[in-house]
């Protein structure tokens, strides 16, 4: 390898407006802490990243559609994955909202419906994180 | 994975869950994933249970509790350790896993090193039930063989003391037998002398028929007294010289080896552990067949040898008499002659009177033979100073 890749974005990620859950400019996944705990397992973190995008792939869009359906135990159910993957990439700010809305869910909550949009977004711009950083040439850099 | 080691099913219907879980065990662990409890079931169905379960609880097809439940209860999984991995956060979520079975529960997102922590205690905790188990099974087998054991210890204080009490019998009705059996032979051969000329030819044959049968009988009921007390006058086994005792048996043979004008020769012969009157009696038997059973015309030549085998001496009486028909006759089964149709002597207890003394010694005997050109007949004796 012999060279030091640099993030491709220059300026810090920035989530949606928030209510708490993301500090402005913090990562929406924890690098360091998983690429800490696979330390010397780049590959195996590479095919982690890959399946979480793969088992993800229309979890947004299911998630919009049960809460137009208001369908809370299909909110609960997609919101419960979304906990368990968030907590395998260390997304923390991810896991409660995940968190919050499978709760708000459980307990048929109407707000549990606006939770899960926001938790619906909140995927979207973890897994555009999450493809940014398997863009990165193995990832040689934090972001 | 890896090729040895206890065998973990992990059950999750998230992939990336299975990947991380497969990635923290794999190492030190065998593991098979599967994505229900389904699945699950069914391959514990098709390879049997493993060693340990790892198994989410939400999972679409049958989750994780009913699967729990389904497992508890059939016999042959029911002591599969159960580890639910789950991101249920309700306390009555936790105490309802482990009010069906299960043997912990860990919360996601877990902790690598408490999971692999909680897999080994449970591991080893199995495995110390699994040799508790073994060691109950050996200790009843070990019960259930000394329970066998002192069976066998009665049948055999049974058997020994049915034994002695035939071998009594024996004694006593082959002893009582044999006086009238002389005391017709005695008044036969008085009536063969009193009334020689005096009877026809044909009564003449009767009586000496009689007396031949008499003298027949006295002999057998002879044989079956020598061979009822063989074992039984059995001494303490000590130092024997073997050479004395053979010396001892040709010297009782004297008459015969100058009547068949026999050549004897006599290797080294040891020491022996024995008892001396039994080895003498083994000597006459097989020094008195070598020099009875003779081809006629040819003089009996006997040559006795002795070579150490391992703990015993190997005795060797070798003739070049007649030989005999050793494929369809056991020559040391009392009773059975070497030779029954020939005029020889005897009534064929000689040489099963030799091998019941000599596995009283711990030794054995056997014969290597060629009809009409002589016989080697084997037999070993302890060497002095080994203990049996």
């Amino acid at each position: 390898m012999g060279q030091v890749s640099k993030a491709p974005e220059a300026r810090p990620m920035v989530t949606r407006p928030c209510d708490g859950l993301y500090l402005e400019g913090a990562p929406v996944v924890d690098w360091v802490s998983l690429e800490s705990r696979y330390g010397g397992k780049p590959q195996f973190v590479v095919r982690l990243l890959k399946t979480v995008l793969q088992v993800h792939e229309a979890t947004a869009e299911n998630l919009r559609a049960a809460v137009r359906a208001e369908d809370f135990p299909r909110i609960v159910l997609i919101s419960h994955g979304v906990k368990s993957s968030a907590g395998n990439l260390f997304a923390d700010g991810l896991r409660v909202r995940a968190l919050r809305a499978e709760h708000l869910a459980r307990d048929n909550d109407p707000s549990g419906l606006a939770e899960a949009e926001l938790l619906a977004g909140d995927v979207e711009h973890w897994l555009g994180a999450v493809q940014r950083r398997m863009a990165l040439p193995m990832f040689g850099s934090s972001q | 994975m890896m090729a040895n080691g206890p065998l973990i099913l992990v059950a999750d219907d998230q992939a990336d869950n299975l990947l991380v879980l497969e990635e923290l065990l794999e190492d030190r662990y065998r593991v098979l994933c599967v994505g229900d409890g389904l699945q699950l079931l069914d391959l514990i169905e098709e390879f049997g249970p493993p060693d340990l379960i790892l198994m989410d609880v939400v999972m679409p097809g049958m989750d994780g509790f009913e699967t729990c439940r389904q497992l508890k209860a059939a016999p042959a999984t029911r002591d599969i350790p159960i580890i639910f991995l789950s991101g249920l956060d309700g306390s009555g979520d936790e105490e309802f896993g482990l009010s069906l079975g299960a043997d912990d529960f860990i919360h996601k997102p877990f902790v690598a090193a408490v999971v692999l922590a909680r897999v080994r205690n449970l591991l080893a905790r199995k495995e110390a039930v699994r040799q508790e188990r073994q060691i109950a099974v050996m200790e009843s087998q070990l019960a259930e063989q000394r329970q066998q054991a002192q069976m066998q210890q009665q049948l055999i204080d049974r058997l020994t003391i049915l034994n002695s009490e035939l071998e009594r019998f024996t004694y006593i009705a082959a002893h009582d037998l044999r006086e009238p059996s002389r005391t017709l032979v005695n008044y036969g051969q008085l009536l063969q002398k009193s009334l020689a000329g005096k009877l026809a030819s044909t009564e003449q044959d009767y009586l000496d028929h009689v007396v031949a049968s008499a003298r027949h009988m006295y002999d057998l009921v002879g044989g079956v007294l020598e061979f009822s007390r063989s074992p039984a006058n059995l001494g303490v086994l000590q130092p024997v010289d073997s050479g004395e005792a053979c010396q001892a048996a040709l010297d009782r043979l004297g008459g015969l080896i100058e009547t068949s004008e026999a050549s004897v020769s006599i290797g080294t012969l040891p020491w022996v552990e024995a008892d001396p009157m039994a080895l003498l009696q083994i000597f006459q038997h097989l020094l008195g067949n070598a020099l009875k059973f003779h081809r006629p015309g040819v003089a009996p030549k006997v040559a006795i040898s002795a070579e150490r085998q391992d703990e015993d001496w190997q005795f060797c009486i070798a003739d070049n008499g007649t030989g005999f028909d050793a494929a369809n006759q056991d020559p040391f089964e009392l009773f059975r002659r070497a030779h029954p149709r020939d005029g020889y002597d005897g009534v064929g207890v000689g040489l099963a009177v030799c091998k019941r003394l000599l596995q009283a010694l711990g030794g054995r005997i056997w014969a290597e033979t060629t009809l009409g050109e002589g016989s080697r007949f084997y037999f070993t004796v302890k060497a002095v100073g080994l203990e049996g």
